[in-house]
């Protein structure tokens, strides 16, 4: 700057109070007047009051010498009340001051003018009391001109100019900004409207460059700007948002005007229903506050309006559930047999284990005993049983099925932030059964899914434990429901797949396969009658012979219960009906004969008989989640180097009994009469058809070592006979399961002779003799019992 | 000295900021406007005659000086409401004025500056040679 070169250096104070304050020369030493919570910055001047007793000394005594003062800034002394800033306190950076005027009011405080003419560092301190005294010296403001300074200048300018408008600064201070020649006085200027911190303008001061100090400015200005720009932006908004819901007000009143006008009432009818409905439900505590919310959300909410529609929903929810609602249970042990035996045929151990549970149920009402489940194969009269239940004990009756359930949304419901959300499968029906007590089926419990989309099991758990379920909570409801009055009644087909918490908190009860003799009684008691009503034919037009329900029996159905064998009479049915219709028959006796006439081509034969028979086949005997069946193995061998094929999708547990078979029969190939260059010249392949069901178990093993011997050997094996059993390699037969399925499975495809483990022999007991009429049982310890006695003799 | 004066009055005295155009002080000035003179009064008591300079422009009055202090051999000031030293400053003037017309004078401690209104009316004819 122009003036810093004629700086005159005056020798005497006297003079230098009459010099031109501007053109002062910094001297050596000066007194120090410590700053409170702000800087000086040079080019400013303004009055500052002064109470401190050391500082008014200090002005006092610069007021007779040159009237310079050195103003320093300190940090805050934290807490402490001292009267002397300390020393180490002071910043070491301030400006020199030249006291313009002063005056000294009553009470001794100093009003004392000010102006800061130069920037100046603090070297040294040398005095304390009764005021600070250092050594300085001078800190150069001097600029030189370039595009860039200028272009800062510039920019500084105008960022400040468009915080002021925002803060509404006074004009004046835009103004002087403008006209303001000193970088570095503008950037005091503008550094000092930005309300910083102490040590935030101490920082500013501290700049020795202009292009530093103009650089940290703005960026300081223009962060201000932002904020005051997006704080501008949100007002505007939520000015914006107020504006439009008043309008939306304006308009509804409007609209509710024109309704009235029109006269459909400004009241929502459906409002009205809804509070009628309401007022009539019996709601426990929690479910009425829940309503009541509700409802006076759903009156805010215009009923054009997709929330009005889930709001409402909602509503209707809560008060068709059966909160409150219990049928009376009633339970008379004598009536209930007769329910049961009114029902089904047959099932003597299951209908006693189902009375001896609703005995103890009754005797201990509140007690929560273990839930029924009822394991068998399909159509065996699982989900009937269910509902003769609920008849004996005359509670409504609802079913889900599981089967294929995946989600625990299904189970629990989706919360209500879903759009068309709605409760889960157990609330929906409860609603349906329209009590809180029903009986509950939870069909195909062995079928549940388990997946990323949540375990459904473990909210079945929730369902089913007593601990739990009286505040079963569903997601859409929110509000517990209490399910502890509800009697759940599980079914599966098969307990293995049954997830094994669940499984711990059931009784099982287990159904087996009918006998084709049941079959025939529960087809003359039950099926016939239900699909003569269904068809609306009575037992007095149509009679069925015995050998026609046989017929059906054999040659149309392969199943374990009789839900085909239902359907077919039910087809036998309708045929006599269009007939009868058509003016053919007034009535009619069913025989075999009409049977085929009815039904078609038979759909089964027995197994055995449609094989080709020959050497390297037997028939085994396999237990299946849907009854026993028949297994043929095939075994064939062509040239080769003695390997093993095996194939018909066999488990490694099957595998590895083909695998063992063949190792008996090497070692023991003398014995069986087996030439045994066979197993290095021949391949041997074993397929078990039918090849694309899985296949798997130990208990084909017997078959396994027949089907080989019979191949290797060249010798037949008996067409009607049947076998099963594990073997071990020194040809051990052990003990299998399935054995009541497996001999039906053997009694219907005409089998003559069964071979069984002999550990077996109390199974085949159990079963009634008359399913067991015209088979012979062999039950044998050694493999070498099964092939003395299997093969067709040579003659 | 509390901290939130310090920063009040500095808020407070933005207009003390040293501009280019001006001094650290200006003397206090008056102006007055007649139908044919713009009148200016600037205090400059205490400011020896010679050391006062004027230069009037069309639309600018420069004025400056220095004001010595007389005092010596104190040991206390109780008072400090005069300001001293050198002072300069530029004040714009609202109308046009003749520059050769104008007048200039001390009286009383006051400056007196007069100038010449020029006022232009109607169409200004200016002639081609
Ligand atoms: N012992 C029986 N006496 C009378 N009817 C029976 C008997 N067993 C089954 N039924 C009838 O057979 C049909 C099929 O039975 P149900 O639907 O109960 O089978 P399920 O065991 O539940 O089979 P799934 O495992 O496939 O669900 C029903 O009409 C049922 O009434
Ligand atoms: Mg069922």
């Amino acid at each position: 700057m122009s003036s810093e070169e004629k700086i005159q250096e005056t020798p005497g104070a006297k003079e230098q109070i009459a010099a031109d304050p501007e053109k002062l020369a910094v001297p050596e030493v000066l007194s120090i007047l410590p700053l409170q919570g702000f800087v000086f910055f040079p080019g400013m001047g303004f009055p500052l009051q002064v109470s401190h007793k050391g500082s008014k000394n200090l002005i006092d005594d610069a007021l007779v010498k040159d009237r310079l003062v050195a103003m320093v800034a300190h940090r805050p002394m934290k807490g402490k009340q001292m009267d002397v800033v300390p020393a180490d306190h002071l910043f070491t950076i301030g400006t020199m001051g030249y006291i313009h005027k002063i005056m000294k009011d009553k009470e001794g405080v100093y009003q004392v003018l000010v102006s800061a003419v130069r920037k100046i560092r603090v070297l040294e301190i040398t005095q304390n009391t009764p005021y600070h005294v250092g050594r300085v010296e001078s800190i150069s403001m001097e600029t030189e001109e370039s595009q860039e300074l200028e272009a800062m200048v510039l920019n500084l300018r105008t960022q400040f100019k468009k915080m002021a408008e925002l803060l509404q600064l006074p004009d004046e201070l835009t103004l002087t900004i403008m006209s303001l020649q000193n970088p570095f006085h503008i950037a005091y200027l503008a550094g000092s409207q930005l309300n910083l911190s102490l040590e935030e303008e101490q920082k500013f001061l501290e700049y020795e460059k202009a292009t530093d100090l103009l650089k940290k400015v703005t960026l300081e200005v223009t962060k201000k700007l932002e904020t005051l720009e997006v704080s501008q932006e949100i007002q505007k908004n939520i000015k914006e948002d107020i504006d439009k819901k008043q309008r939306e007000f304006f308009l509804r009143q409007q609209l509710k005007a024109i309704r009235k006008e029109l006269g459909e009432g400004d009241e929502n009818v459906d409002l009205d229903d809804l509070r009628k409905k309401m007022k009539k439900a019996v709601l426990p505590k929690e479910a009425k506050a829940t309503v009541e919310k509700e409802m006076g959300r759903l009156a805010r909410i215009p009923s054009s309006s997709p929330e009005y529609t889930v709001s409402r929903t909602f509503i209707e929810w809560i008060l068709d559930l059966p909160w409150k609602i219990s049928t009376k249970d009633s339970l008379n042990l004598v009536k209930a047999r007769q329910i049961l035996d009114h029902d089904h045929y047959g099932l003597e151990k299951i209908k006693k284990r189902i009375l001896e549970f609703l005995a103890v149920r009754t005797l201990k009402a509140d007690l929560h005993g273990p839930i029924l489940c009822f394991v068998g194969p399909p159509g065996v009269g699982k989900t009937s049983l269910g509902q003769s239940i609920a008849r004996t004990m005359n509670k409504n009756f609802v079913r889900i099925s599981l089967g294929g359930v995946r989600d625990e949304a299904e189970i629990r419901g989706h919360r209500r932030t879903y759009i068309g959300s709605l409760p889960g499968r157990i609330i929906q029906s409860l609603k349906k059964a329209g009590s809180n007590n029903p009986l509950f089926m939870l069909d195909e419990i062995d079928k549940l899914g388990n997946d990323f989309r949540g375990d459904p099991s473990s909210a079945l758990l929730e369902v089913l434990d007593p601990e739990q379920n009286f505040t079963f909570a569903d997601h859409y409801l929110e509000i517990p429901f209490d399910l502890s009055k509800v009697m759940f009644i599980t079914t599966a087909n098969y307990i293995e797949n049954i997830p094994g918490p669940l499984r711990d908190r059931m009784e099982i009860i287990e159904l087996s396969s009918y006998t084709e003799d049941e079959k025939v009684m529960i087809a003359k008691r039950h099926l016939i009658n239900k699909q003569l009503e269904a068809h609306a034919l009575t037992a007095q037009k149509v009679t069925f012979r015995d050998a026609a329900i046989r017929a059906v029996i054999r040659s149309y159905t392969r199943e374990a219960g009789v839900r085909n064998l239902e359907r077919n009479l039910g087809g036998i049915c309708r045929g006599i009906a269009m007939d009868i219709v058509s003016g053919k028959f007034k009535s009619h006796v069913v025989t075999e004969k009409s049977v085929h006439k009815f039904l078609g081509p038979i759909d089964f034969y027995p197994e055995a008989a449609a094989r080709n028979w020959g050497p390297g086949l037997a028939t085994g005997l396999a237990w299946t989640p849907v009854g026993g069946v028949l297994l043929f193995i095939e075994a064939a061998k062509m040239k080769g180097k003695g390997s093993l094929t095996l194939t018909g999708t066999l488990g490694d547990v099957m595998k590895e009994s083909a695998t063992a078979a063949l190792t008996y029969i090497r070692s023991h190939a003398k014995m069986l009469k087996i030439d045994d260059k066979q197993f290095a010249q021949e391949d041997i392949h074993v397929h078990v058809p039918a090849g694309g069901t899985p296949k798997d178990g130990p208990s084909a093993g017997v078959a396994m070592v027949v089907a080989l011997t019979s191949l290797l050997s060249g010798k037949s094996v008996r067409k009607d006979i049947a076998m099963t059993g594990e073997i071990t390699l020194r040809g051990d037969v052990l003990p299998v399961g399935g054995v009541k399925e497996k001999v039906l499975a053997a009694v219907r495809a005409d089998i003559k002779e069964v071979f069984l483990p002999s550990r077996n022999e109390k199974d085949v007991l159990d079963i009634p003799a008359s399913v067991k009429k015209g088979v012979s049982f062999h039950f044998v310890q050694e493999i070498s019992e099964v092939l003395d006695k299997v093969f067709v003799k040579a003659d | 000295m509390h901290r939130h004066y310090g920063r009040m009055l500095r808020a407070l005295s933005v207009g003390r900021m040293k501009s280019s155009s001006c001094s650290l002080w200006q003397p206090p000035v008056d102006m007055y406007e007649s139908d044919s003179e713009l009148i200016v009064f600037v205090e400059v008591a205490g400011i020896a005659p010679d050391k006062i300079k004027i230069m009037a422009e069309n639309e600018m009055l420069t004025i400056s000086g220095e004001r010595k202090c007389l005092i010596s051999g104190v040991n206390h000031v109780h008072r400090l409401e005069i300001e001293y030293g050198h002072f300069a400053c530029r004040i714009p003037l609202p109308v046009s004025i003749d520059v050769d017309k104008t007048k200039s004078e001390i009286n009383n401690g006051f400056l007196l500056v007069r100038m010449p209104v020029v006022r232009h009316q109607g169409t200004v004819e200016i002639n081609l040679k």
